[in-house]
């Protein structure tokens, strides 16, 4: 009786996460379909043949090739700049006598949780306002500042509260013999950060890069505020544009969609065994 | 020449002192110049008129009052909350719901949670431009489906009862997983122990999962709610690229008030006094349990 039961449990345990599965296979096998129906077929029909023209067609149906470049440039800048800074104020913050530290963590963790459309019209009309850029004068005005320049649109996302958070946890958890004995070895404090402390992080960095490279790669707001120019457009807003003017080419819509979101599945797929261990760890703790 | 242990201490302590601070300033100036400085940039142009191209001009709380007056900002305040607490409420209860069936062994379980978890990595223009594709009332599969089965069309984007819910749905599928997996990584912590000393001692599973699973996931339920809330308050993008906050103004959120007020507005202060609001009220949801934890953790570690 009571096996009956466990049987009956453990199927309609798999009904229900098959029914689940659907649910998000559907879509994303449907987004794939869509994507390669021929030209001129209907989007609710099985297409009569995979149309692969598609993708290149979707690609120069703007200029997404350029498009791709900026996102690839921001987002690896962005990545770039958050490992290095996270791992050396992590380290100061988690290993070294740090003037007031404790208040820098209270305002990191006050950070931690700022959302960060906040300050996204503040920080506009500061870049606006730089002088002498942009044809800009002394007091900042005339022109457009540092609007529409690689500079200004990583700049949100090349330092992150929660960067340095992570890196500081992991930094805490190696232990300090590793760095006295270094130091007995007549190692300098920042030869001990570098090549003692700092290769064993590779799981913190990995969710670190994970994290800046998804930010920085699907970033909407800042782009479409402080991008000027057609040449600086990155994907996520290139995309946006595309659809307002273009709202009923599904099949290149999709096919678009599908190319910009291989590059962050790829690097979360790559990322999530450190990835899931990091973000759970934060949360249970 | 030999020296005391004591004045090598103190070099050492010197040392690292400043190698500490070299390591820090970068990522601290860094933060000051693109977070702290801009909000309390913000402070201070709330507190004006300004229009991007005449000097602000100095009008006390007059954007305050205006937005506390002003019934389209209201608006946008109450569809931001309904979509907010909504999105959490349905959200939280379906997501422990999927991790507790993720938590029995499964055939393909792995394969079945990574498929979930998916689509938060897409962005959300990508996501939102899939299912206006699936909302689509002539092409879309949805209302194909439902004429087929002899049903009327839905217009779930441009209905004004249904757009924020359809907006609402949407993001819901997207941020399932994410928040599934961290639910989950805290029902594998919680001894076996218990739910089975609850069963023996005849406990069905809705009262094992009220009075023993529930209080033993206290601490991730909470994070979970706190993040997806604040996640929520910040919608944008998903009106912007769907319905442009329409229509009716149904699918207006602060954000997008905030966004339209200065850009198409061209009212930086309007749209500061909104970001300095935003500002204290996430203060307010978010570091309460924040602090509460960070005191329970030094505690414990005591």
């Amino acid at each position: 009786m009571n096996k009956l039961r466990k049987i009956f449990g453990s199927a309609s345990a798999h009904a229900v996460a098959l029914l689940l599965t659907a649910l998000y296979l559907l879509p994303l096998l449907y987004m794939v379909m869509v994507s390669l129906i021929p030209e001129g077929e209907s989007t609710t029909a099985i297409p009569s043949r995979l149309a692969w023209e598609n993708y290149p067609a979707a690609l120069s149906a703007s200029t997404f090739d350029l498009f791709f470049a900026n996102s690839v440039i921001v987002s690896v800048v962005s990545a770039l700049s958050q490992i290095v800074l996270s791992c050396m104020a992590g380290y100061a913050l988690a290993k070294l006598p740090v003037k007031s530290g404790n208040t820098i963590l209270v305002l990191l963790i006050g950070l931690l949780v700022l959302p960060p459309e906040i300050v996204m019209v503040p920080l506009f009309v500061m870049t606006s306002r730089v002088p002498f850029v942009g044809g800009n004068d002394l007091l900042g005005a005339g022109g457009v500042g540092m609007l529409d320049t690689f500079a200004v649109l990583a700049l949100p996302h090349m330092a992150s509260a929660l960067a340095i958070f992570l890196m500081r946890q992991f930094y805490k958890d190696l232990p300090d013999e590793m760095g006295q004995a270094a130091r007995v070895d007549g190692a300098g404090e920042f030869r001990i950060f570098a090549s003692i402390y700092t290769p064993l992080t590779l799981p913190a960095v990995a969710v670190v890069t994970v994290l800046a490279f998804q930010s920085a790669w699907n970033d909407f707001l800042w782009p479409l505020i402080q991008v000027r120019s057609n040449d600086m457009r990155t994907l996520q807003l290139g995309m946006s544009v595309f659809y307002q003017e273009n709202s009923t080419q599904w099949s290149l819509l999709m096919a678009i969609v599908i190319l910009v979101s291989i590059p962050v599945i790829v690097i979360f797929v790559f990322g999530q065994r450190y990835f899931t261990s990091g973000i759970s760890a934060g949360a249970v703790k | 020449m030999p020296r005391s242990t004591v004045s090598d201490a103190a070099d050492l302590e010197k040392q690292q002192r400043r190698a500490g601070r070299w390591l820090l300033a970068p990522a601290m100036v860094l933060l000051g110049a693109t977070v702290v400085l801009p909000l309390l940039f913000a402070a201070v142009l709330s507190l004006t008129k300004y229009d991007l191209l005449s000097p602000p001009r100095f009008v006390g709380l007059a954007n305050y009052q205006a937005l506390f007056t002003d019934a389209r900002f209201g608006q946008a305040v109450g569809n931001t909350l309904f979509f907010a607490v909504g999105q959490v409420a349905i959200g939280i209860v379906v997501a422990l719901l999927v991790a507790m069936l993720f938590d029995r062994p499964l055939f393909g379980g792995t394969a079945m949670r990574t498929l979930i978890y998916l689509p938060q990595a897409m962005s959300y223009v990508t996501v939102a431009l899939l299912w206006s594709f699936l909302y689509d009332p002539y092409v879309g599969p949805i209302n194909h489906l439902v004429k087929a089965m002899g049903g009327p069309q839905i217009n779930f984007l441009t209905d004004t009862s249904l757009a924020m819910p359809s907006i609402m749905a949407m993001s819901l599928w997207r941020n399932l997983g994410y928040y599934m997996i961290i639910l989950l990584a805290g029902l594998k912590a919680i001894p076996p122990e218990l739910p089975e000393a609850a069963q023996v001692d005849g406990a069905n599973w809705f009262q094992r999962t009220w009075h023993v699973t529930i209080p033993q996931l206290a601490s991730p339920l909470l994070f979970v709610a706190v993040t997806w809330l604040m996640g929520g308050l910040q919608m944008f993008t998903q009106a912007y690229v769907m319905t442009r906050g329409g229509p009716a103004n149904a699918t207006r959120s602060i954000v997008y008030d905030m966004y339209e007020s200065a850009f198409t507005g061209l009212d930086i202060g309007r749209a500061s006094a909104i970001a300095v609001l935003m500002f204290a009220v996430v203060m307010l949801i978010a570091l309460p349990p924040r602090l509460i934890a960070g005191m329970r953790g030094r505690k414990a570690r005591a």
